[in-house]
């Protein structure tokens, strides 16, 4: 069940010149549930989570943070994080949470890595290298964590991995954000869905909500939103398969 | 968790990260027998401090922002293009510790590859120089291990600025290949560029009375006058007006300054 | 709560504090001020003074005011003899240029001393005296005193001493800043230059002088008035001519009168024990003989010495060689168309001033370690020209015989051709060298005013070895020698000299550089010159410097000059004229930086010669071409 708010998008826009990557979407990010992003490639998914983040200044609107008091507000995974090379799995979940005073081993067990704790992060697979990216956005206990596409890439077994780790975060009351592909996990994991295509924010809901406008499992609610927006814009029809 | 541990916590990974570094110890290695090299090649050691810098001048002044390059060219654009400075945009980890830790682990690599063999070749002339009969009394002269320290200090000065234009022009690059070439555009254009505005300046703009003012405005140029005017002074007898001391000075900390907190901004907003 | 420092962290702070602390320091000390303490004299390189002089000061007690200087750039204490030589070293054009200026100068401090001009005006003093800093110190000039060298100029740390050693020797007080605007009329080198006509004009003189001993009546001819030669001297009335017809005559003669003896054709054979003929009067002639049969002593016994002079020891070794000719406290003696076959010396001549050698042949030993002396001139000013001395030991050996001239003459096959001992104000000039184990000319012993012009040695140990001050060598030629001249004297000309071929064409030896090296041209030696101990020598004179073949320029300069400068001990330049590779490095921008800012610390530089102004062509194309058309030696290119 969906808690308080702890993130609050206002009408927030961001333009890159004469695009518009973001337009005018107000969001509230929940805590104690995973909230999902989905949509097509360069629908703005990723713009509007760093925005949310605070990483990207959004062009116009504003993001405020409503969660508890804490050192560090938000975790966050990269889409494809990459580490210093020439230190260990240890040493840099140890860099991270030495700027938070956090316990690099407790992250490490957090998501399983304290085996491969002396093994240098060059040599990790990469869905260990999202693991490792996890436990760095865990430190410091932040209220808010936001994941860029955790499993893109990933073999079957990892990503539900990846996810079961997600959903234990948001089972921890933290508000979880998400982008990503894999609509089934997504589908399983997220409590509320935020439908984005080409910037704007077309739905929000949860799950069932959506689930029950279409009837069917979320890749076709997806594709059903979608085709209603393409619809709508008279947008040139691709063979799909 | 207070800031000024933070920034330790940034100094010593970069620390750990260029211990671990094979190719600054080739970097440091090469340095030093290039400067060996040089002094030796030129007599400098046998005949004192004094004559050894003279030895070393020109190539320390073009050695030493093309070493703060080396180590400081992907200093801010590699974790930018890797995704780090998002992440540590994440942390409570204000842009001075981060770029200061940073550049603090850089610095300390910069100066252990330049200052060791400049070290190295003062006691190799300690132990050297003097005169090569002992039938003669001798002395020392004006030649003074304080001035090759002054020598020292000056070229790490020299170093600390280099290196936060370095700095400056990573944060600004936003990818590895730009990153490369920015390096190298910056590197000529302190090495070279500075004296070449100078001396095409002259006689249109700079004059006789502002020569020495202009000169002292850039890095290369305020550090060479400053070896002049606080080293080498001492061979010349007569002339010591080499540029305005406190102008190259202050010249040198400004530019310091200046990109450091230039390198800070691009780094907020790369 | 702020958490506590670790120790590392205490350590990098402190490592931090600690550098700026020695930086700031290094900044704040002053360098220069330091003053070191003078020392021993005996520990300084000494300059100034001539070993006979030298040896004069000792033997009679007399004390010669010294300074000793301490330069900025340079690492060695020079001390001089003299307070006349320091100050016109100090004051020279160009002197601070290549020693720095100097840190502290100490002079003889002669207060609290016992210190006296004696009858002679000799300065002397029971006690040594102590240092004091020269612009500190009040000096007495133009008094009575004096030392070997001439006037004494005397330090005092106590006015009031100064006044009254001026008052009881005479002379006035000045400060040290006046002392150096003083002039004191010490022979420069060029000087010297200028002194090569009149030395050769008195030579002249002096020949024709000697000359009139030919023109003397016939009085007695031996064989016809007088059974033997000596009879015939003894018969003879002075100032005529004993005649002595063709023949043989083995015997030994004595002259002590003013008579000429001549023998064009005759043969005096002295039986192999001795000398032949022993000249002890004035205005003696002896001309025209063949002589044999000279005894084989060579190096007397010195411990037979009965002198207190302090060269008593020289004189009683080097003085009593058996020879044709001995000429012995007897001034004018003329010795001319001899021919003289010797195992020990040919002409011994002490103490004859005037005497004149010439148009003679001595054939010595052909190991010169066998045989002795040509000539051998001692106390007094000779003349030798037109001889030919062939093997032997030194074909001229000369021994305080200051203002000799020795010239025209060829030396084969000797240990040295001409050898100065203790011999200043000498004209050695054009004679010829050849095939000499050690020299063609050497000088030793330090003396001064030297002119070595004009000589031309080949195939030969060394060419031409100088050592002393204030020498004037030039126009000499050097072909094919190990070492084509060394330059083991100080603040001396060497100008207008041919170096070819030589493995070595000049080793600049003095500690204190000070000569002046111009206009002379380097062709094709191995290593046109090297340097031992000391600080940089600038073979540059007035923007003139010398022609060194290989040298080159690549900035386009038309001039007399080249614009780049050379220098014959750079590990690339000196390869210049062996290979082209060497033009190739000589570019490189490594080479040229080293090379940018050298020049500011020339002091302290150890070895080096540089040219700041090469010749374009040769100074001397003349004998170069000359040499260039003899010598089958090819250039390489």
């Amino acid at each position: 069940m969906t808690g308080e708010t702890y993130l609050t998008a206002d009408e927030v826009t961001k333009t890159y010149g004469d695009v518009t990557a973001v337009s005018e979407v107000s969001l509230d990010i929940p805590s104690d549930a995973v909230t999902g992003f989905i949509g097509p490639n360069g629908s703005g998914k990723t713009t509007l989570l760093r925005m949310l983040l605070g990483v990207e200044r959004p062009t116009s609107g504003t993001v405020s943070y409503g969660g508890p008091e804490a050192e560090r507000q938000l975790g966050y995974l990269p889409q494809r994080p990459t580490f210093r090379p020439g230190f260990s799995v240890r040493e840099t979940a140890g860099f991270y949470a030495d700027l938070v005073d956090d316990d690099p081993d407790r992250l490490l067990e957090r998501v399983g890595l304290e085996e491969v704790a002396a093994r240098p992060v060059s040599g990790l697979s990469g869905g260990m290298t999202r693991l490792l990216g996890i436990a760095q956005a865990l430190a410091g206990d932040p209220p808010i964590v936001m994941l860029d596409e955790p499993a893109s890439g990933l073999d079957p077994a990892m990503s539900r991995l990846i996810f079961d780790i997600v959903e234990s975060i948001a089972d921890a009351g933290r508000a979880v954000v998400l982008c990503s592909h894999e609509l089934p996990l997504v589908e399983e994991t997220a409590d509320r869905l935020a439908v984005l295509e080409s910037g704007r924010l077309l739905r929000t809901g949860s799950v069932e909500s959506l689930r029950k406008q279409t009837g069917g499992p979320l890749h076709e609610t997806f594709t059903a939103l979608l085709e209603q927006d393409k619809a709508t814009i008279a947008a040139p029809e691709g063979e799909q398969a | 968790m207070t800031e000024s541990n933070r920034f330790w916590t940034v100094f010593v990974r970069e620390v750990q990260s260029a211990v671990r570094t094979r190719t600054y110890i080739a970097l440091g290695v090469v340095t030093g027998i290039v400067l060996f090299a040089l002094a030796h090649a030129g007599g400098g050691p046998a005949g004192g401090y004094v004559p050894t810098v003279v030895d070393t001048l020109v190539a320390v002044e073009v050695l030493v922002p093309t070493l703060a390059f080396a180590v400081g060219y992907r200093a801010i654009a590699d974790p930018a293009v890797r995704g780090e400075l998002d992440i540590l945009d994440t942390y409570p980890l204000s842009t001075w510790s981060y770029v200061g830790g940073v550049y603090a682990g850089r610095a300390l690599l910069l100066l252990t590859i330049i200052v060791v063999p400049l070290l190295a070749l003062g006691i190799n002339v300690a132990t050297t120089a003097g005169p090569e009969t002992t039938v003669f009394a001798s002395h020392r002269g004006v030649d003074s291990p304080f001035l090759f320290i002054r020598f020292i200090a000056l070229t790490v000065l020299y170093a600390l600025s280099s290196l936060t234009i370095a700095f400056l022009l990573s944060a600004l690059a936003g990818s590895r290949g730009r990153a490369l070439v920015l390096a190298l555009a910056g590197l000529l254009v302190i090495t070279v560029g500075g004296d070449l505005a100078v001396f095409a300046g002259l006689d249109s703009g700079v004059t006789t009375s502002t020569l020495g003012g202009a000169l002292a405005m850039t890095p290369a140029g305020a550090y060479r006058g400053l070896v002049f005017d606080q080293v080498l002074y001492v061979a010349v007898p007569g002339r010591s007006a080499f540029v305005p001391t406190w102008v190259a000075a202050l010249s040198l900390l400004f530019w310091w300054g200046l990109t450091f907190v230039g390198a800070m901004l691009a780094t907020d907003a790369a | 709560m702020r958490p506590a420092l670790t120790t590392v962290q205490l350590f990098a702070i402190l490592a931090v504090v600690l550098g700026t602390m020695v930086f700031a320091a290094s900044f704040a000390i002053d360098t220069t001020s330091a003053r070191p303490e003078p020392v021993a004299f005996d520990n300084t390189v000494q300059r100034g003074i001539t070993m006979a002089d030298e040896q004069i000061a000792r033997n009679r007690s007399i004390s010669v005011p010294r300074a000793q200087v301490f330069y900025s750039q340079y690492r060695y204490v020079v001390g001089y003899v003299g307070i006349s030589q320091a100050v016109t070293a100090l004051t020279e054009p160009g002197h601070e240029q290549q020693f720095g200026y100097p840190l502290v100068v100490y002079v003889s401090d002669y207060s609290d001393r016992p210190v006296r001009c004696g009858d002679d005006g000799s300065l002397r003093t029971a006690t040594p005296p102590d240092w004091v800093e020269a612009n500190q110190a009040h000096y007495v000039v133009d008094g009575a005193a004096r030392v070997p060298s001439g006037p004494a100029v005397v330090p005092f740390a106590d006015r009031d001493d100064a006044d009254a050693f001026a008052d009881s020797c005479g002379g006035r007080v000045i400060d040290w800043e006046a002392l150096k605007s003083h002039s004191f009329d010490l022979e420069q080198a060029a000087a010297v230059r200028e002194q090569v006509g009149p030395r050769r004009n008195d030579t002249n003189a002096t020949v024709q002088a000697a000359r009139q001993r030919r023109n003397r009546p016939v009085s007695v001819e031996v064989g016809t008035d007088a059974p033997t030669v000596q009879a015939a001297v003894d018969a003879a009335p002075p100032n005529t001519t004993v005649v002595v017809p063709t023949g043989t005559y083995e015997e030994q003669v004595t002259i002590d009168k003013p008579l000429t003896l001549s023998g064009p054709g005759a043969t005096l054979d002295g039986g192999g024990n001795g000398t032949v003929v022993t000249v002890t009067a004035d205005r003696v002639g002896v001309t025209g003989f063949d002589i044999v049969g000279v005894g084989n002593t060579t190096v007397g016994d010195p411990t037979q010495s009965n002198d207190s002079a302090w060269d008593a020891t020289v004189t009683t070794a080097y003085g009593n060689s058996d020879a044709a000719v001995t000429g012995r406290n007897a001034s004018g003696l003329y010795v001319a168309n001899l021919s003289v076959e010797t195992p020990a010396s040919g002409v011994v001549l002490r103490r004859t001033p005037g005497a004149v050698v010439e148009n003679s042949t001595v054939n010595g030993t052909a190991d010169w370690q066998d045989g002795f002396m040509g000539v051998i001139g001692m106390h007094g000013s000779i003349v030798v020209q037109d001889s030919v001395f062939n093997g032997g030991r030194d074909g001229v050996y000369l021994h305080r015989a200051d203002g000799t001239a020795v010239r025209n003459n060829t030396f084969r096959d000797n240990r040295f051709g001409v050898h100065l001992m203790y011999t200043s104000r000498a004209l050695v000039a054009d004679n010829v060298a050849r095939g000499q184990e050690y020299a063609g000319v050497v000088v030793m012993t330090n003396p001064m005013a030297n002119a070595i012009v004009g000589n031309d040695v080949r195939h030969s140990g060394s060419g031409v070895m100088l050592a002393g001050s204030r020498s004037y060598i030039a126009h000499n030629v050097v072909v094919d020698t190990t070492q084509a001249m060394s330059t083991n004297a100080d603040r001396s000309l060497y100008e207008h000299n041919v170096l070819y071929g030589n493995d070595i064409g000049v080793r600049a030896s003095t500690v204190v550089p000070s000569n002046i090296v111009t206009k002379n041209d380097f062709i094709a030696n191995d290593r046109h010159a090297i340097s031992g101990p000391g600080p940089l020598r600038v073979y540059t004179h007035e923007g003139r410097g010398n022609y060194w073949s290989g040298a080159y320029d690549l900035t386009g300069g038309t001039g007399p000059t080249l614009g780049q400068s050379y220098s014959p001990t750079d590990s690339v330049d000196r390869r210049l004229h062996q290979t082209d590779a060497a033009v190739v490095l000589r570019s490189a921008p490594s080479v040229r930086g080293l090379r940018a800012l050298r020049g500011t610390t020339p002091g302290f530089r150890r070895g080096t010669i540089v040219d700041r102004a090469p010749l374009t062509d040769p100074a001397n194309p003349g004998a170069v071409e000359r040499l260039r058309n003899e010598t089958a030696m090819e250039e390489p290119a």
